[in-house]
């Protein structure tokens, strides 16, 4: 739907593409344009278009974009209230973080914050630090939504923890993908520099831009088969602005991500069109490229092959850890190990 | 000098010139509206009512007279919402 791609892009710099208020929105568009945004998280940029007549919508469908605004906007206020205490909570205990995704960006990136919703607070800490984390958010009341599957494995191999505090997700996250490609980068390198955001009068620490992009690239091409147009939007914004693409490409190089960068660059090109610096189009996707991304673009339950592809990927010291903890995770018999399984796969 | 200020609270921006105000300790958001959302923003930086109301004057062209009611009616409404603390 090109009126997605459109929105996508608004305030992208692009030449000549097409722009929102030149596509035209026939009845059958218009009826399912709603469910649309909301899958590609994109009601914060349409409720602004309405607004400034770049969309033109039935009245009905305005209607209904602005309600789930608001109802978005109201959700975001209480994820962006747990953030700080989450973050009061850390700091008091020493603890290093970057606020990753959501609010960082929509307090960094996009061009006003109401353009962009989240679900999560999404938090990095360093793999020395995650059983702490753990720690104090569970004595403030957090639970996890799954236990560790053996002592040790959240700081050596778990993409991340994902807990729960009056009703909102927070995600302690050790690495920024599941799999192979959050195996073999160096979490630790995305604490060299940082970036701040001020939320109620508070300073928060965040990744810097150059950082944020790389991350938007991992979960855009990690995260899902067709990931939501925002996180493209994210990709093409942050792109647009000052980013040191030497350190991008060191840091590729270093972590071993070049598929991720190829396939994130494909997403968005397909997507949006040619939005992004020519430096980073020359990330391309090899047949070998294409192989190493096959375990994340399956279809139905990828914890097989991402288990699979993550034992190939580790050092032969620690591959015995590993495949005991998610062959044989602690406290569950064989029957119970299945299901277990079967729901690891996003921590892995 | 009486002087208004914010409590610490997120905010965002709704269509039609309405913000989403949630203070830190509290779980439901309030909408504000009319001249409520330009008074909110003004407190960020002014606290003190003649010079909340020069600002909101250099904004819009109604008469003095009518933005120094719409300036107090906003700031009650924003002190029963408990959003703004009155100092004396």
């Amino acid at each position: 739907m090109t009126v997605l791609g459109a929105l996508a892009r608004m305030d992208v710099v692009s030449s000549d593409l097409p722009k929102l208020r030149d596509i035209e929105i026939n009845d059958a568009v218009d009826a399912m344009l709603l469910a649309s945004l909301i899958r590609h998280r994109l009601i914060g940029l349409a409720a602004r278009a309405i607004e400034t007549g770049e969309l033109n919508v039935s009245n009905e469908t305005a209607e209904a974009i602005v309600d789930r605004h608001d109802m978005d906007m109201a959700a975001t206020l209480r994820i962006e209230v747990m953030m700080l205490r989450v973050a009061e909570l850390l700091e008091t205990e020493g603890i290093r973080m970057r606020v990753l995704k959501g609010s960082a960006l929509a307090h960094t990136v996009a061009t006003t914050p109401s353009d962009r919703s989240f679900r999560d607070v999404d938090l990095l800490i360093r793999s020395s630090e995650i059983d702490q984390t753990v720690a104090v958010l569970e004595a403030a009341g957090a639970s996890r939504l799954q236990p560790e599957l053996r002592p040790g494995f959240d700081r050596r191999f778990a993409k991340s923890v994902t807990m729960r505090l009056d009703d909102v997700e927070i995600d302690v996250h050790r690495t920024l993908a599941p799999g192979p490609f959050g195996l073999t980068m160096f979490p630790d390198d995305l604490f060299l520099l940082a970036g701040t955001f001020d939320v109620a009068g508070r300073t928060l620490p965040t990744l810097d831009r150059t950082d944020h992009l790389l991350h938007a690239c991992y979960h855009a091409a990690l995260g899902s088969q067709t990931p939501a147009m925002t996180n493209l939007r994210d990709i093409a914004l942050l792109a647009a602005g000052d980013v040191d693409l030497d350190r991008i490409n060191d840091s590729i190089e270093r972590w071993d991500g070049q598929a991720v960068m190829g396939r994130a660059v494909e997403l968005v090109r397909e997507s949006l069109g040619d939005v992004l610096p020519p430096a980073l189009c020359l990330y391309t996707l090899t047949a070998e490229d294409r192989s190493s991304l096959a375990p994340y673009l399956r279809d139905g339950d990828r914890f097989p092959a991402l288990a699979a592809a993550s034992l190939r990927a580790l050092p032969a010291s620690s591959r015995a850890a590993y495949a005991l903890a998610v062959g044989l995770p602690i406290g569950t018999n064989p029957v119970d190990r299945v299901k277990v399984l079967s729901r690891r796969y996003k921590n892995l | 000098m009486t002087t208004y200020v914010r409590v610490p609270a997120v905010e965002r921006a709704l269509v039609g010139e309405r913000v989403l105000v949630l203070r830190l300790d509290q779980d439901t958001p309030i909408e504000l509206a009319g001249s409520a959302p330009t008074v909110w923003s003004v407190l960020e930086d002014a606290s003190e009512l003649p010079e909340i109301i020069q600002v909101v004057a250099s904004i819009y062209t109604d008469t003095p007279e009518v933005i120094a009611a719409g300036v107090e009616e906003a700031l009650r409404h924003l002190i029963d919402a408990n959003l703004v603390v009155e100092q004396p």
